[in-house]
Protein backbone atom coordinates (compact mmCIF):
# COMPACT_ATOMS: atom_id res chain seq x y z
CA UNK A 1 0.00 0.00 0.00
CA UNK A 2 1.40 3.35 -0.60
CA UNK A 3 1.81 6.16 1.74
CA UNK A 4 -1.15 8.36 0.61
CA UNK A 5 -2.96 5.01 0.11
CA UNK A 6 -2.63 3.94 3.91
CA UNK A 7 -3.06 7.68 4.96
CA UNK A 8 -6.61 7.47 2.82
CA UNK A 9 -7.46 4.21 4.88
CA UNK A 10 -6.60 5.89 8.01
CA UNK A 11 -8.98 8.72 7.39
CA UNK A 12 -11.89 6.23 6.56
CA UNK A 13 -11.59 4.00 9.64
CA UNK A 14 -11.76 6.98 11.72
CA UNK A 15 -14.66 8.01 10.14
CA UNK A 16 -15.96 4.67 10.26
CA UNK A 17 -15.21 4.61 14.29
CA UNK A 18 -16.79 8.17 14.50
CA UNK A 19 -20.06 6.75 12.21
CA UNK A 20 -20.58 3.95 14.93
CA UNK A 21 -20.02 5.64 17.28
CA UNK A 22 -22.62 8.02 16.84
CA UNK A 23 -25.04 5.52 16.07
CA UNK A 24 -24.45 4.05 19.76
CA UNK A 25 -24.64 7.46 21.75
CA UNK A 26 -26.01 5.66 24.93
CA UNK A 27 -22.54 4.27 25.31
CA UNK A 28 -20.76 7.66 24.62
CA UNK A 29 -23.20 9.51 26.84
CA UNK A 30 -22.60 6.57 29.48
CA UNK A 31 -18.53 7.39 29.54
CA UNK A 32 -19.22 11.18 29.61
CA UNK A 33 -22.13 10.83 32.61
CA UNK A 34 -19.19 8.24 34.28
CA UNK A 35 -17.01 11.21 34.52
CA UNK A 36 -19.60 14.35 35.06
CA UNK A 37 -20.85 11.99 38.33
CA UNK A 38 -17.28 11.04 39.80
CA UNK A 39 -16.91 15.18 39.54
CA UNK A 40 -20.15 15.71 41.22
CA UNK A 41 -19.38 13.26 44.15
CA UNK A 42 -15.87 14.79 44.81
CA UNK A 43 -18.10 17.98 44.81
CA UNK A 44 -20.32 16.80 47.06
CA UNK A 45 -17.27 15.52 49.50
CA UNK A 46 -14.75 17.91 49.34
CA UNK A 47 -17.17 21.21 47.99
CA UNK A 48 -13.70 23.82 47.07
CA UNK A 49 -10.49 21.76 46.46
CA UNK A 50 -7.14 22.92 47.05
CA UNK A 51 -4.58 23.22 44.35
CA UNK A 52 -3.11 19.58 44.91
CA UNK A 53 -5.95 17.60 45.58
CA UNK A 54 -7.46 19.46 42.33
CA UNK A 55 -4.90 17.98 40.34
CA UNK A 56 -4.89 14.41 42.21
CA UNK A 57 -8.57 14.40 42.04
CA UNK A 58 -8.82 15.34 38.24
CA UNK A 59 -5.72 12.48 37.42
CA UNK A 60 -7.91 9.83 39.17
CA UNK A 61 -10.88 10.52 37.61
CA UNK A 62 -9.62 10.47 33.95
CA UNK A 63 -7.42 7.48 35.27
CA UNK A 64 -10.63 5.13 35.72
CA UNK A 65 -12.88 6.99 32.80
CA UNK A 66 -9.87 6.15 30.61
CA UNK A 67 -9.46 2.87 31.17
CA UNK A 68 -12.96 2.30 31.25
CA UNK A 69 -13.84 4.24 27.71
CA UNK A 70 -10.59 2.54 25.87
CA UNK A 71 -11.41 -0.77 27.48
CA UNK A 72 -14.18 -1.20 24.41
CA UNK A 73 -11.74 -0.18 21.58
CA UNK A 74 -11.61 -3.55 20.54
CA UNK A 75 -14.55 -5.12 22.42
CA UNK A 76 -17.84 -3.21 21.39
CA UNK A 77 -17.76 -4.82 18.16
CA UNK A 78 -18.13 -8.40 17.23
CA UNK A 79 -15.43 -11.15 16.39
CA UNK A 80 -16.97 -11.17 12.54
CA UNK A 81 -17.01 -7.31 12.56
CA UNK A 82 -13.73 -7.46 14.12
CA UNK A 83 -12.50 -9.63 11.34
CA UNK A 84 -14.38 -7.30 8.68
CA UNK A 85 -13.00 -3.87 9.83
CA UNK A 86 -9.36 -5.76 10.22
CA UNK A 87 -9.10 -7.19 6.69
CA UNK A 88 -9.43 -3.55 5.02
CA UNK A 89 -5.69 -3.03 6.12
CA UNK A 90 -2.57 -3.60 7.19
CA UNK A 91 -2.52 -3.52 11.16
CA UNK A 92 -0.20 -0.49 11.84
CA UNK A 93 -2.69 1.63 9.96
CA UNK A 94 -6.03 -0.25 12.03
CA UNK A 95 -3.94 0.66 15.20
CA UNK A 96 -3.32 4.45 14.14
CA UNK A 97 -6.99 4.67 13.41
CA UNK A 98 -7.57 3.58 17.02
CA UNK A 99 -5.16 5.66 18.64
CA UNK A 100 -6.16 8.99 16.70
CA UNK A 101 -9.96 8.44 17.63
CA UNK A 102 -9.15 7.42 20.91
CA UNK A 103 -7.20 10.43 21.35
CA UNK A 104 -9.78 12.79 19.92
CA UNK A 105 -11.95 10.83 22.62
CA UNK A 106 -9.55 11.60 25.43
CA UNK A 107 -9.25 15.00 24.50
CA UNK A 108 -13.49 15.30 24.71
CA UNK A 109 -13.36 13.62 28.00
CA UNK A 110 -10.76 15.84 29.44
CA UNK A 111 -12.55 18.97 27.95
CA UNK A 112 -16.08 17.64 30.06
CA UNK A 113 -14.12 16.75 33.43
CA UNK A 114 -11.96 20.29 33.39
CA UNK A 115 -15.38 21.98 32.58
CA UNK A 116 -17.50 20.48 35.27
CA UNK A 117 -14.35 20.78 37.93
CA UNK A 118 -14.03 24.34 36.99
CA UNK A 119 -17.54 24.56 37.74
CA UNK A 120 -17.68 22.66 41.04
CA UNK A 121 -14.80 22.72 42.40
CA UNK A 122 -13.32 25.79 41.68
CA UNK A 123 -9.96 27.18 39.32
CA UNK A 124 -6.96 26.63 41.32
CA UNK A 125 -4.55 26.99 38.24
CA UNK A 126 -2.39 29.74 37.07
CA UNK A 127 -2.10 28.82 33.98
CA UNK A 128 -5.47 26.59 32.91
CA UNK A 129 -4.31 26.83 29.33
CA UNK A 130 -0.80 24.91 29.76
CA UNK A 131 -2.47 22.66 32.27
CA UNK A 132 -5.10 22.31 29.30
CA UNK A 133 -2.40 21.54 26.13
CA UNK A 134 0.12 19.38 29.09
CA UNK A 135 -2.56 16.98 29.35
CA UNK A 136 -3.69 16.53 25.84
CA UNK A 137 0.14 15.71 25.07
CA UNK A 138 -0.19 12.83 27.75
CA UNK A 139 -3.11 11.58 25.55
CA UNK A 140 -1.20 10.47 22.94
CA UNK A 141 0.80 7.85 25.19
CA UNK A 142 -2.10 7.51 27.29
CA UNK A 143 -4.24 6.26 24.33
CA UNK A 144 -1.57 4.39 22.57
CA UNK A 145 -1.19 2.26 26.38
CA UNK A 146 -4.56 1.79 27.14
CA UNK A 147 -5.26 0.68 23.48
CA UNK A 148 -2.46 -2.06 22.97
CA UNK A 149 -4.27 -3.05 26.65
CA UNK A 150 -7.00 -3.25 25.45
CA UNK A 151 -6.31 -5.31 22.32
CA UNK A 152 -4.38 -7.79 24.84
CA UNK A 153 -7.39 -7.74 27.29
CA UNK A 154 -9.63 -8.46 24.48
CA UNK A 155 -7.76 -11.73 23.73
CA UNK A 156 -8.08 -12.72 26.93
CA UNK A 157 -11.81 -12.41 26.90
CA UNK A 158 -11.60 -9.26 28.01
CA UNK A 159 -12.59 -9.08 32.23
CA UNK A 160 -13.08 -5.28 33.14
CA UNK A 161 -10.49 -5.87 36.10
CA UNK A 162 -8.10 -7.38 33.84
CA UNK A 163 -7.63 -3.93 32.02
CA UNK A 164 -6.97 -2.05 35.31
CA UNK A 165 -4.95 -4.83 36.48
CA UNK A 166 -2.63 -4.46 32.92
CA UNK A 167 -2.69 -0.75 32.12
CA UNK A 168 -2.61 0.81 35.96
CA UNK A 169 1.01 -0.14 36.45
CA UNK A 170 1.70 0.81 33.08
CA UNK A 171 0.75 3.69 32.62
CA UNK A 172 2.40 5.00 35.87
CA UNK A 173 5.32 6.99 34.67
CA UNK A 174 3.01 8.94 32.19
CA UNK A 175 1.01 9.56 35.21
CA UNK A 176 3.45 10.94 37.46
CA UNK A 177 4.83 13.05 34.93
CA UNK A 178 1.42 14.70 33.97
CA UNK A 179 1.30 14.92 37.65
CA UNK A 180 4.23 17.13 37.99
CA UNK A 181 3.41 18.81 35.18
CA UNK A 182 -0.02 19.78 35.93
CA UNK A 183 1.15 21.12 39.62
CA UNK A 184 3.93 23.60 37.67
CA UNK A 185 0.82 24.84 35.76
CA UNK A 186 -0.88 25.42 39.06
CA UNK A 187 1.42 27.84 40.46
CA UNK A 188 2.13 28.99 37.43
CA UNK A 189 6.16 28.45 37.05
CA UNK A 190 7.91 29.88 34.75
CA UNK A 191 7.63 27.37 31.25
CA UNK A 192 11.24 26.98 31.06
CA UNK A 193 11.04 24.68 34.82
CA UNK A 194 8.77 22.74 32.93
CA UNK A 195 11.17 22.07 29.73
CA UNK A 196 13.15 18.95 30.98
CA UNK A 197 9.69 16.90 32.07
CA UNK A 198 7.75 17.86 29.02
CA UNK A 199 10.85 16.48 26.57
CA UNK A 200 10.53 13.88 29.06
CA UNK A 201 6.76 13.55 28.42
CA UNK A 202 7.55 13.73 24.78
CA UNK A 203 10.00 10.98 25.05
CA UNK A 204 7.44 8.65 26.73
CA UNK A 205 4.94 8.85 24.17
CA UNK A 206 7.18 8.36 21.29
CA UNK A 207 8.48 4.94 23.08
CA UNK A 208 5.06 3.87 24.17
CA UNK A 209 3.61 4.79 20.72
CA UNK A 210 6.60 2.67 18.85
CA UNK A 211 6.34 0.00 20.77
CA UNK A 212 2.69 -0.62 20.65
CA UNK A 213 3.25 -0.28 16.62
CA UNK A 214 5.86 -2.61 16.95
CA UNK A 215 3.70 -5.42 19.46
CA UNK A 216 0.36 -5.11 17.80
CA UNK A 217 0.70 -6.69 14.55
CA UNK A 218 1.39 -10.03 16.87
CA UNK A 219 -2.37 -9.22 18.68
CA UNK A 220 -3.57 -9.42 14.77
CA UNK A 221 -6.27 -12.07 14.03
CA UNK A 222 -5.51 -15.44 15.18
CA UNK B 1 31.17 -34.62 42.81
CA UNK B 2 28.13 -33.48 41.37
CA UNK B 3 28.20 -32.47 37.72
CA UNK B 4 27.37 -28.92 37.25
CA UNK B 5 27.48 -26.35 35.02
CA UNK B 6 30.11 -24.30 35.31
CA UNK B 7 27.90 -20.67 35.85
CA UNK B 8 26.49 -22.84 38.70
CA UNK B 9 30.11 -23.46 40.11
CA UNK B 10 30.68 -19.92 40.30
CA UNK B 11 27.35 -19.03 41.80
CA UNK B 12 28.24 -21.62 44.59
CA UNK B 13 31.65 -20.76 44.95
CA UNK B 14 31.21 -16.97 45.45
CA UNK B 15 28.09 -17.44 47.91
CA UNK B 16 29.97 -19.35 50.12
CA UNK B 17 32.38 -15.85 49.76
CA UNK B 18 29.72 -13.74 49.94
CA UNK B 19 27.74 -14.90 53.03
CA UNK B 20 30.02 -15.83 55.76
CA UNK B 21 31.67 -12.29 54.63
CA UNK B 22 28.53 -10.03 54.28
CA UNK B 23 28.29 -10.84 57.62
CA UNK B 24 31.15 -10.69 59.32
CA UNK B 25 34.05 -9.01 56.80
CA UNK B 26 35.13 -5.72 58.26
CA UNK B 27 33.21 -2.82 57.01
CA UNK B 28 33.73 1.23 57.72
CA UNK B 29 32.13 2.40 60.34
CA UNK B 30 29.62 5.22 59.80
CA UNK B 31 26.80 6.87 62.02
CA UNK B 32 22.91 6.22 61.33
CA UNK B 33 24.55 3.23 58.70
CA UNK B 34 26.38 1.30 61.45
CA UNK B 35 25.97 -2.77 60.55
CA UNK B 36 23.23 -1.76 58.45
CA UNK B 37 25.97 -0.93 55.47
CA UNK B 38 26.02 -4.81 55.19
CA UNK B 39 22.72 -4.40 53.28
CA UNK B 40 24.68 -3.01 50.36
CA UNK B 41 25.68 -7.16 49.87
CA UNK B 42 21.95 -8.50 49.82
CA UNK B 43 19.55 -5.32 48.83
CA UNK B 44 21.54 -3.78 45.95
CA UNK B 45 22.50 -7.24 44.31
CA UNK B 46 18.87 -8.28 44.40
CA UNK B 47 17.51 -5.31 42.12
CA UNK B 48 20.50 -5.88 39.72
CA UNK B 49 19.68 -9.68 39.46
CA UNK B 50 15.89 -8.78 38.91
CA UNK B 51 16.90 -6.40 35.98
CA UNK B 52 18.94 -8.97 34.13
CA UNK B 53 16.39 -11.77 34.99
CA UNK B 54 13.78 -9.57 33.51
CA UNK B 55 15.64 -8.69 30.16
CA UNK B 56 16.38 -12.23 30.09
CA UNK B 57 11.97 -12.67 30.23
CA UNK B 58 11.96 -9.77 27.64
CA UNK B 59 14.49 -11.31 24.93
CA UNK B 60 12.47 -14.84 25.56
CA UNK B 61 9.38 -13.32 24.72
CA UNK B 62 11.15 -11.53 21.51
CA UNK B 63 12.14 -14.96 20.78
CA UNK B 64 8.90 -16.75 21.05
CA UNK B 65 7.05 -14.02 18.72
CA UNK B 66 9.79 -14.69 16.39
CA UNK B 67 9.95 -18.58 16.73
CA UNK B 68 7.06 -19.85 17.91
CA UNK B 69 8.39 -22.51 19.81
CA UNK B 70 7.16 -22.88 23.17
CA UNK B 71 10.04 -23.34 25.18
CA UNK B 72 10.72 -19.32 24.58
CA UNK B 73 7.58 -18.90 26.39
CA UNK B 74 8.56 -21.61 29.62
CA UNK B 75 12.11 -19.82 30.12
CA UNK B 76 10.15 -16.08 29.90
CA UNK B 77 7.60 -17.52 32.58
CA UNK B 78 10.22 -19.06 34.97
CA UNK B 79 12.68 -15.81 34.47
CA UNK B 80 10.11 -13.10 35.03
CA UNK B 81 8.81 -15.43 38.38
CA UNK B 82 12.04 -15.45 39.52
CA UNK B 83 12.55 -11.33 38.84
CA UNK B 84 9.46 -11.15 40.62
CA UNK B 85 10.62 -12.84 43.35
CA UNK B 86 14.08 -11.13 43.25
CA UNK B 87 11.82 -8.05 43.44
CA UNK B 88 10.20 -8.87 46.57
CA UNK B 89 13.01 -10.02 48.15
CA UNK B 90 14.78 -6.49 47.16
CA UNK B 91 11.74 -4.79 48.53
CA UNK B 92 12.06 -6.18 51.66
CA UNK B 93 15.14 -5.64 52.17
CA UNK B 94 15.20 -1.91 51.55
CA UNK B 95 12.16 -1.58 53.71
CA UNK B 96 14.20 -3.15 56.43
CA UNK B 97 16.88 -1.05 56.05
CA UNK B 98 14.77 1.92 56.10
CA UNK B 99 12.72 1.52 58.89
CA UNK B 100 16.44 1.73 60.62
CA UNK B 101 17.84 4.32 58.83
CA UNK B 102 15.39 6.69 57.65
CA UNK B 103 12.79 5.94 60.44
CA UNK B 104 9.89 3.99 58.18
CA UNK B 105 9.04 1.31 56.59
CA UNK B 106 7.62 2.83 53.44
CA UNK B 107 8.24 6.93 53.03
CA UNK B 108 7.29 7.45 49.51
CA UNK B 109 10.82 7.78 48.24
CA UNK B 110 10.66 7.70 44.61
CA UNK B 111 12.70 4.25 44.22
CA UNK B 112 10.43 2.58 46.73
CA UNK B 113 7.37 4.00 44.62
CA UNK B 114 9.03 3.05 41.67
CA UNK B 115 9.98 -0.82 42.32
CA UNK B 116 5.92 -1.15 43.94
CA UNK B 117 5.27 -0.09 40.40
CA UNK B 118 7.24 -2.60 38.86
CA UNK B 119 6.20 -5.49 40.97
CA UNK B 120 2.53 -4.73 40.16
CA UNK B 121 3.25 -4.64 36.74
CA UNK B 122 4.72 -7.99 36.70
CA UNK B 123 2.04 -9.19 39.12
CA UNK B 124 -0.17 -8.25 36.52
CA UNK B 125 1.55 -10.54 34.27
CA UNK B 126 1.06 -13.78 36.06
CA UNK B 127 -2.82 -12.69 36.36
CA UNK B 128 -3.04 -12.18 32.02
CA UNK B 129 -0.89 -15.84 32.04
CA UNK B 130 -3.53 -17.08 33.76
CA UNK B 131 -6.66 -15.81 32.28
CA UNK B 132 -5.78 -18.18 29.56
CA UNK B 133 -6.28 -21.80 28.82
CA UNK B 134 -4.96 -22.23 25.33
CA UNK B 135 -0.90 -22.42 25.48
CA UNK B 136 -0.43 -21.09 22.16
CA UNK B 137 -2.55 -17.82 23.04
CA UNK B 138 -0.97 -17.45 26.33
CA UNK B 139 2.50 -17.54 25.16
CA UNK B 140 2.06 -15.08 22.42
CA UNK B 141 -0.73 -12.50 24.10
CA UNK B 142 1.73 -12.63 26.91
CA UNK B 143 5.00 -12.62 25.43
CA UNK B 144 3.26 -8.92 24.05
CA UNK B 145 2.83 -7.97 27.69
CA UNK B 146 5.63 -8.59 29.09
CA UNK B 147 7.63 -7.22 26.08
CA UNK B 148 5.44 -3.83 26.56
CA UNK B 149 5.35 -3.59 30.76
CA UNK B 150 9.89 -4.42 30.18
CA UNK B 151 10.04 -1.16 28.12
CA UNK B 152 7.59 1.00 30.56
CA UNK B 153 10.18 -0.42 33.39
CA UNK B 154 13.09 1.27 31.65
CA UNK B 155 11.71 4.81 32.28
CA UNK B 156 10.41 3.96 35.35
CA UNK B 157 13.61 2.74 37.16
CA UNK B 158 16.77 4.41 35.15
CA UNK B 159 14.98 7.75 34.57
CA UNK B 160 12.16 9.00 37.02
CA UNK B 161 13.89 8.38 40.17
CA UNK B 162 16.47 10.22 39.08
CA UNK B 163 14.50 13.21 38.73
CA UNK B 164 12.98 14.01 41.89
CA UNK B 165 15.24 14.14 45.63
CA UNK B 166 15.44 11.19 47.30
CA UNK B 167 16.85 10.03 50.28
CA UNK B 168 18.24 7.17 49.01
CA UNK B 169 21.84 6.54 48.23
CA UNK B 170 23.36 8.12 45.53
CA UNK B 171 20.50 10.25 44.57
CA UNK B 172 20.09 14.27 45.66
CA UNK B 173 22.88 15.12 47.17
CA UNK B 174 23.01 11.53 49.64
CA UNK B 175 26.00 9.98 49.27
CA UNK B 176 25.77 7.08 47.49
CA UNK B 177 27.37 3.65 48.15
CA UNK B 178 29.76 4.37 45.90
CA UNK B 179 32.01 6.60 48.36
CA UNK B 180 32.10 3.80 50.92
CA UNK B 181 32.51 0.83 48.68
CA UNK B 182 35.68 2.71 46.91
CA UNK B 183 36.57 1.54 50.27
CA UNK B 184 38.53 -1.81 48.90
CA UNK B 185 37.39 -4.50 51.49
CA UNK B 186 33.45 -4.11 50.87
CA UNK B 187 34.14 -4.13 46.81
CA UNK B 188 35.92 -6.89 47.09
CA UNK B 189 32.61 -8.70 48.83
CA UNK B 190 29.96 -6.40 46.88
CA UNK B 191 30.91 -7.22 43.03
CA UNK B 192 30.94 -11.33 43.76
CA UNK B 193 27.71 -10.09 45.55
CA UNK B 194 26.25 -9.07 42.32
CA UNK B 195 27.31 -11.87 40.56
CA UNK B 196 26.31 -14.51 42.57
CA UNK B 197 22.89 -13.84 43.43
CA UNK B 198 22.32 -13.30 39.29
CA UNK B 199 23.85 -16.43 38.73
CA UNK B 200 21.65 -17.78 41.74
CA UNK B 201 18.77 -16.31 39.61
CA UNK B 202 19.21 -17.71 36.31
CA UNK B 203 19.39 -21.15 38.41
CA UNK B 204 16.40 -21.08 39.72
CA UNK B 205 14.50 -20.15 36.78
CA UNK B 206 16.14 -23.02 35.29
CA UNK B 207 14.74 -25.35 37.78
CA UNK B 208 11.54 -23.71 37.28
CA UNK B 209 11.63 -23.91 33.28
CA UNK B 210 12.56 -27.90 33.98
CA UNK B 211 9.60 -28.44 36.56
CA UNK B 212 6.92 -26.67 34.54
CA UNK B 213 8.47 -28.95 31.77
CA UNK B 214 7.86 -31.94 33.67
CA UNK B 215 4.82 -30.82 35.00
CA UNK B 216 3.01 -30.41 31.66
CA UNK B 217 4.74 -33.32 30.06
CA UNK B 218 2.87 -35.23 33.45
CA UNK B 219 -0.07 -33.52 32.95
CA UNK B 220 -0.02 -34.12 28.89
CA UNK B 221 0.50 -38.05 29.13
CA UNK B 222 -2.38 -39.00 32.13
CA UNK B 223 -5.41 -36.64 31.43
Amino acid sequence: MTISGSFRTLITLIRYELRSEWRQQNVLGGIFLYSATAVFVSYMTFRILPGPTWVAVYWLIMLFSSTHALGRSFGQSSSDRLLFEQSLSAPGVYLASKISYNILLLSIIHLLTTTCMLVWVGNPFQDLLRFSWVAVVGYIGLSGALTLIAAISRKANAQATLMVVLSFPVVMPLMLLLIRLSMHALDGLNPVASQTYLAQLGALDVLILSTAFLLFPYLWRD
Amino acid sequence: MPRLQPYKWIALLSLLLVIPMGWMGDVPRKIILNESIRNLYFHVPMWFGMIFLLAASAWHSLVYLRKRQLQHDHWADAYSVVGLLFGLLGLTTGMVWAQFTWGAWWSGDPKQNASAIALLMYLAYRVLRNSFTQPETRARISAVYNLFAFSCLIPLLFILPRLTDSLHPGNGGNPGFNSYDLDGRMRLVFYPAVLAFALLGFWLANVYARMQRISQFLQNRFT
